[in-house]
């Protein structure tokens, strides 16, 4: 052995120590740790691929969840009466509609569109306001029983029977209050709705079921009569006035009444 | 290198730690890229001694406040030497020899060469006979100049 190698023998014989430097098992561990990072890289991967298809089909349940879905009521030829989600009940007079988005009408707001003539018996919710969209205009309600008549092009008018209404030309708008007995009109293209007053109140008959009368001349409740129920009245006798409220059932019945109360005849034709 | 990183270290599970770390290093940044390596070192060998080099020198210096300036001058000039790099390999050489004898026989050959036992002093100690212990230098001494089989055949796979 050269003197080089002696020194080294030196050095390594008093260094060592069993069982360190161990050429294979040095390999083995590497190999070990390298798997590990391996596995580690592959969960790593794993991990963000999942997670990456879980946003991708969070955003796409959220697109769904979030496009509305409507549901229109539209009656025909006859009255349509439905109650909504939230029990607001409606009643659609003919060729009228209401649409609402299912997915939200009830839990996050109570929007409605509507065309046609439309009888509202709102469910209160004082959280969530009933908010009414016609062609034009804007209504929002906390519990009540109105009508809003948008059958006449260009006109919007709404009468309130029972409760507090909102009307108003759109949402940002303040408009007017209705309360009971309340009624108005928005003519479009104008600011804000013009209160009528002395609301004919018998234009919720067909819906109310029944005849408001406060007051009113005997002809003119004939003429009404005949109106609704599409048949000529005449009477004999004085022209007395009339408060009270009938049944929009029987005319015959009506009459009767009319006559015993007020002693008059009424012909029917 | 684990040799190597004895001579700075004096401590086998400092350097063996540090080299370790240094493989890690050296299989992350150019071995672990699927496709082409760019800048792979043209001596790995080079490379990676003096990785370990400069970590261990790092090591010392962070050391100081105990007589690591001794340490220092001594590992620079270690560090210096250009055959530093080969005596390391013939000492791990030695090292894997060593740690491959029975263990008798290693005993005894430390005994020898580490403790400065003379062979009638191993055989008193051990209760064997004199010629016993002669063999069995013979045969260690034997296994320790010429062992170079396992060692360089796993540093050929990395060089």
């Amino acid at each position: 052995m050269t003197e080089k190698e002696k020194k080294s023998l030196r050095f390594v014989v008093m260094n060592y120590r069993p069982g360190v430097f161990d050429t294979r098992k040095a390999i083995r561990k590497f190999k070990e740790i390298h798997r590990q990072v391996k596995y580690l890289r592959i969960r790593q991967a794993i991990i963000w691929t999942s997670a990456a298809a879980a946003v991708a089909v969070g955003i796409f349940a959220c697109i769904t969840l979030i496009r509305p879905e409507y549901v229109e009521l539209a009656s025909a030829d006859e009255i349509l009466t439905q109650t909504l989600p939230d029990s607001t009940i409606v009643m659609l007079s003919p060729r009228s509609s209401v649409k609402f988005d299912s997915r939200r009408f009830g839990s996050r707001h109570r929007k409605t569109e509507m065309t046609g003539k439309v009888y509202f018996c709102v469910a209160r919710n004082e959280n969530i306001p009933f908010e009414i969209y016609p062609p034009d205009g804007y209504v929002r309600v906390l519990g009540t029983e109105f009508q809003i008549d948008a059958s006449a092009a260009g006109s919007v008018s709404v009468l309130v029977d029972k409760g507090k209404v909102l009307f108003s030309s759109n949402e940002d708008t303040g408009g007017i209050i209705l309360t009971s007995g309340m009624g108005a009109v928005l003519d479009s293209g104008s600011e804000a709705p013009l209160s009528t007053d002395h609301p004919d109140m018998n234009e919720n008959t067909w819906a109310r079921g029944t005849f408001i009368f406060n007051d009113e001349p005997l002809d003119s409740v004939l003429e009404e009569l005949s109106g609704y129920y599409g048949k000529k009245l005449h009477f004999t006798g004085k022209n007395r006035r009339i408060t009270g409220i009938f049944n929009a059932g029987d005319l015959e019945e009506t009459v009767r009444i009319i006559e015993t109360a007020l002693d008059v005849e009424i012909t029917i034709e | 290198m684990c040799m190597y990183a004895m001579h700075f270290l004096n401590d086998v599970h400092t350097s063996e730690d540090l080299v370790q770390e240094c493989f890690m290093s050296y299989w992350e940044r150019f071995l672990n890229i699927s496709g082409n390596p760019s800048g792979f070192p043209a001596s790995p060998k080079q490379y990676l001694f003096a990785m370990v080099r400069n970590r261990c020198i790092d090591l010392i210096r962070k050391e100081s406040g105990k007589d690591s300036s001794v340490n220092l001058s001594e590992a620079e000039r270690f560090a210096a030497d250009e055959e530093s790099v080969d005596m390391s390999f013939l000492e791990a050489r030695m090292w894997t020899a060593i740690d491959s004898l029975p263990e008798k026989r290693r005993k005894i050959f430390l005994m020898a060469k580490r403790d400065g036992m003379k062979y009638e002093e191993i055989a008193e100690v051990l209760n064997i006979s004199v010629n016993t212990v002669r063999n069995q230098m013979a045969k260690a001494l034997d296994a320790v100049k010429s062992g170079n089989g396992k060692v360089l055949s796993y540093v050929l796979i990395f060089f």
